[in-house]
């Protein structure tokens, strides 16, 4: 009886050592992924930044002005149409009917 | 045997007692090397154990390796509504000179000024003179950094600082306001969350719209011009929870260029501003007697008087054209002063004061930056009374102008404005009649249809709202300047946002074409009045215009 208690109790240690190193190898897999997130969502930040600046409303404006004075023209909210799928089918709405 | 017989011999025969047992100590040597081995692997089991306990009981690598956010070097970003930065955190460097450790100070500064040369030597050589430690450049360029890291000075000390950079330069100034060189908040959300901003990892998410700023922004700044105005402020806000898209005031300033703002003009007239605004609050007297049950909105005032003596004042209305004989709803639309003195005196003080507070009109508010005015506080009478029913002789802020009439047209929910999105919000509670926040939608709808504010009539948005025009308060009375306001609501059908626009000391501007929104294709050159039906509104009008798409299409259809 006492035997098995104590190759138990051994088995058990062994099992448990086995978990920790898995467990120690996983944490660290986790901790590189994270590092590699964290610089990659370092570098989004900065490209969303400069995405930002750049398409600012001011610029966007800008531009418009630039390059499509006369080309983009105001929608009346009435004129909008809402385009709906049903059932394979096109079903075209007045926005503001909706 | 004692010492008397020490010389006796005696000699006896000897027996040993001797006898080998071979299991005198019961000692089973094959057993105990088993037992031995055990014992020897028990040992080191236990070793082992006390070796894994020990590992198990210290905190894993992962947790101590997780980036360190040293708080005087991290401030989180904060964004808006739809994830556009409004602000960014980026690391700069600073470069320091301390004069003990120079070695050759002409070479120093011959090496700095090839580097620098745009910079005023003869300051420089004055502070090494002094020989203190002081900062010869701020926000070095990566390039610079280099450079003047290569003259391997060790007097030249590097220095990891904090920058945040402002995107949006001026559109967002009041409410994010600026930090100081410590990492300290000092205004706007920078202030009022600068502990959270220490501390959260994630960005801090607004409620803001950065493109419908942009547009109420552009419109402000268009009209202030025309109108001449000294400031302006606008606030649109969503009327069931309370969401601020929108919060311009104009002037406003460049945070990135950290200028220390004194002059009053820079105020946040949206929140820390505290007016008169006139005739705007017509509709809280009106409401608080729909609410009481003491008038419908059919309820028929006749004979009513073309003025009133209170004390030393004379109340009179605005427009003489208005009839004797009106009806509740035709108080409202024409904006008669004695109609609503009327309805205020069914009310008595307790009644329109009780429904005022209500609505947070009254008291300051809370709010999400510290920059919130306190409306100025004064004593109830019966000529108070009289005043406050048509907006005279009581002040509050633009913002609190906002909530009430978004409890107002909410169906009478009480909200809380509010700029951070993801806010926890406390549960709806009903504070007005449905049915008098259904009257009033009515009402308001016919004030842009048929009364002072044709102007907002925007095609498809069912506009409704108020004007109010107020002289502003001087010394001893009111000056001939001018508050015009108008707080629309849209739509009145079912409605969704408040807007609210101020400005402030108009000028009426001759050159200025209106154009109506009757379908008539009337033009009017120039502002007949300085009115808020002629200045406030046609802001409104245009303003609804230019952002009613977006809020249609990406607000409401959502």
């Amino acid at each position: 009886m006492k035997q098995i208690l104590l190759i138990s109790i051994l088995i058990l240690i062994l099992l448990t050592s086995l978990v920790k190193n898995s467990t120690k190898e996983i944490e660290d897999k986790i901790f590189t992924k994270r590092e590699n997130t964290r610089l990659l969502s370092t570098e989004l930040g900065n490209v969303m930044l400069e995405y930002n600046y750049l398409s600012s409303p001011e610029r966007l404006m800008k531009y418009k002005l630039e390059y499509f004075e006369n080309k983009l023209i105001k929608k009346e909210i009435s004129k909008i149409k809402k385009i709906t799928i049903e059932n394979n089918n096109l079903r075209i709405t007045n926005f503001l009917g909706n | 045997m004692n010492n008397q017989n020490k010389e006796k011999i005696v000699l006896e025969d000897y027996e040993s007692e001797f006898l080998y047992k071979k299991n005198k100590t019961n000692l089973n040597i094959e057993f105990n090397r088993i037992a031995f081995i055990f014992f020897v692997f028990f040992v080191i089991s236990i070793i082992y154990s006390i070796q894994l306990l020990h590992l198990g009981s210290l905190s894993s690598n992962f947790k101590k390796t997780k980036p360190h956010i040293n708080k005087k070097n991290y401030r989180a970003d904060i964004i808006d509504k739809n994830g556009n930065y409004l602000v960014k955190t980026v690391s700069s460097i600073d470069i320091g000179i301390n004069p003990t450790e120079i070695i050759d100070k002409k070479k120093l500064l011959i090496n700095l000024q090839l580097i620098f040369p745009n910079k005023d030597y003869s300051e420089i050589r004055k502070k090494i003179n002094k020989g203190k430690f002081f900062k010869f450049e701020k926000k070095i360029s990566e390039e610079n950094y280099e450079k003047i890291m290569s003259l391997g000075d060790k007097s030249i000390k590097p220095k990891e600082t904090l920058t945040r950079l402002y995107p949006q330069k001026n559109l967002f100034s009041h409410i994010i306001g600026q930090i100081d060189d410590e990492n300290n908040g000092i205004s706007g959300i920078e202030k009022s969350f600068d502990k959270e901003l220490k501390k959260i990892k994630e960005p801090l998410r607004l409620t803001v719209d950065t493109d419908i700023q942009f547009l109420i922004r552009e419109e402000l700044i268009k009209f202030q011009s025309i109108f001449k105005s000294k400031g302006s402020a606008a606030i649109l806000m969503n009327v069931n929870d309370g969401e601020v898209i929108s919060m311009v005031s104009y002037p406003d300033f460049n945070l990135n260029k950290r200028q220390k703002i004194e002059d009053e003009n820079y105020i946040n007239r949206a929140t820390k501003g505290v007016y008169e605004l006139g005739s705007v609050f017509k509709t809280f007297t009106i409401a608080a007697g729909l609410d009481a049950g003491l008038i419908e909105p059919d309820t028929k005032f006749l004979n009513l008087d073309k003025k009133l003596n209170c004390g030393k004042n004379t109340i009179t209305e605005y427009d003489n054209k208005i009839l004797s004989d009106l009806t509740v709803e035709e108080i409202l639309i024409k904006s008669g002063n004695i109609g609503s003195v009327k309805i205020a005196q069914m009310l008595e003080i307790e009644g329109l004061k009780s429904f005022l507070e209500k609505i947070g009109v009254l008291y300051k508010i809370g709010f999400d930056i510290e920059e919130v005015g306190q409306p100025i506080p004064f004593k109830w009478g019966k000529c108070k009374l009289a005043t406050v029913s048509f907006g005279h002789g009581i002040t509050t802020t633009p913002l609190q102008l906002a909530k009430g009439y978004s409890i107002i047209s909410n169906g009478g929910f009480e909200i809380n404005p509010t700029l951070i999105k993801n806010k926890k919000k406390n549960k709806k509670k009903r504070v007005i009649r449905k049915d008098t926040s259904e009257a009033i939608n009515l009402m308001l709808r016919k004030i842009v249809l048929e009364g002072t504010a044709k102007l907002a009539n925007v095609n498809g948005y069912d506009v409704g709202g108020k004007t109010g025009t107020a002289n502003k308060s001087a010394k001893g009375g009111y000056s001939r300047k001018k508050i015009n306001t108008f707080s629309s609501v849209f739509p009145t059908s079912n409605p969704k946002f408040v807007l609210i626009v101020l400005m402030e000391e108009t000028q009426i501007n001759p050159d200025y074409i209106y154009e109506y929104r009757d379908g008539s294709g009337f033009k009017l050159k120039g502002s007949p009045r300085n009115t808020a039906a002629w200045t406030s509104v046609e802001v409104s009008g245009k303003i609804i215009e230019k952002i009613g798409p977006i809020l249609a299409t990406k607000y409401i259809e959502n």
